[in-house]
């Protein structure tokens, strides 16, 4: 029912207060986040974004919610959605205009959606080349990239849970230094 | 058959997987690794508050859009007081203008009022008027309005 559901999602208000709540450390995974999906140069339009659907009403969090992970799903959608709006039409590419992201008509390439292929696995070559002194650590990634997690990375790498958790940091940390500023941005 | 991933999509899940592990990361940590990153607190604190701003002059902005869009939509507020015969309003105004206290100085707009003022600035006049409270419309009674 409507009205239930509307008991219960956050008002504006509510989520307004619930996000001036926020802790440093979760703004700053929210940033992090934001720059790792669209680049560095994009992220604070994506968060805006998000927050303004939010504050809008045009998504609404639960009241149960966590507003991080609310906020973080928000952005990954606005993401994919900018990127598959992309590819079904090659000419289009993502583009900062104002508060909002939109999709702007580049004139018509017919190679772009092809040389994207091959940026974002220059990209994955790279990513996985920092871990060429870890063996380890680049299974682990290769396995995250094939959507494995939890038990089953355990199980492709042949540790357990805890040294998953250490491997996990470095990679994150290692990710983190050499693509500051998002995939498309290395250091 | 399950499609297989493209590059794209897997650099997706890797970043996933990043944020998952940056919300198992204590805070503390993370605030340290932030000065690593030649940032401080006061700067997230500055981002943030301009992404909210942003956020909500954005909703001002829609909602001012919408507002003159329906304003827009709806037709020409209509005049409260038009006259369907302008002799009989132009008699009323002057009449109007050139009693009480006052008179002898708006008596240049009254005798105007008989002589070259346009229709639509009567009109204006009317709904002026009306706005102040003051009713110069269209009386039942008029024995110069037969003509």
């Amino acid at each position: 029912m409507a009205a239930d559901s509307a008991k219960d999602c956050l008002t504006a208000d509510e989520f307004r207060a619930a996000w001036l709540a926020l802790s440093v450390a979760d703004l700053e995974r929210l940033r992090r986040y934001s720059i790792r999906l669209v680049g560095s140069e994009a992220a604070a339009t994506l968060r805006q974004e998000a927050l303004y659907k939010a504050l809008s009403g045009e998504r609404q969090c639960k009241r149960d919610g966590h507003v991080v992970q609310f906020l973080a799903g928000a952005m990954r959608s606005l993401a994919w959605s900018a990127r598959n709006s992309a590819k079904r039409r090659p000419t289009v590419e993502l583009e900062v205009v104002g508060p909002s992201i939109v999709e702007q008509d580049s004139g018509g390439d017919p190679h772009q959606q092809l040389e994207q292929a091959q940026e974002c696995e220059l990209i994955r070559q790279k990513v996985l080349a920092l871990f060429d002194d870890d063996p380890v650590a680049q299974v682990l990634v290769e396995g995250i990239m094939e959507d494995m997690e939890g038990q089953e990375l355990c199980e492709l790498a042949g540790i357990d849970t805890e040294q998953l958790a250490t491997k996990r940091k470095l990679i994150r940390r290692r990710i983190d230094r050499a693509f500051p500023r998002g995939w498309h941005h290395d250091s | 058959m399950t499609a297989k991933p493209t590059t794209d999509e897997k650099l997706l899940r890797l970043a996933d997987a990043l944020f998952e592990e940056l919300l198992a990361t204590p805070d503390t940590e993370l605030l340290a690794e932030l000065e690593q990153c030649g940032l401080t607190v006061t700067d997230v604190e500055a981002q943030a508050a301009a992404d909210l701003d942003a956020a909500l002059a954005r909703i001002g902005k829609t909602k001012l859009l919408a507002a003159q869009e329906a304003v827009a939509r709806e037709p020409r507020r209509s005049r409260r007081s038009r006259p369907t015969n302008m002799a009989s309003a132009r008699k009323r105004l002057t009449q109007a203008f050139s009693s009480g206290d006052g008179a002898k100085a708006r008596m240049t707009l009254a005798a105007r009022l008989g002589q070259d003022m346009p229709d639509e600035d009567i009109e204006g006049l009317i709904d002026d008027a009306a706005d102040l409270g003051i009713d110069l419309g269209e009386t039942s009674e008029d024995p110069s309005d037969s003509g």
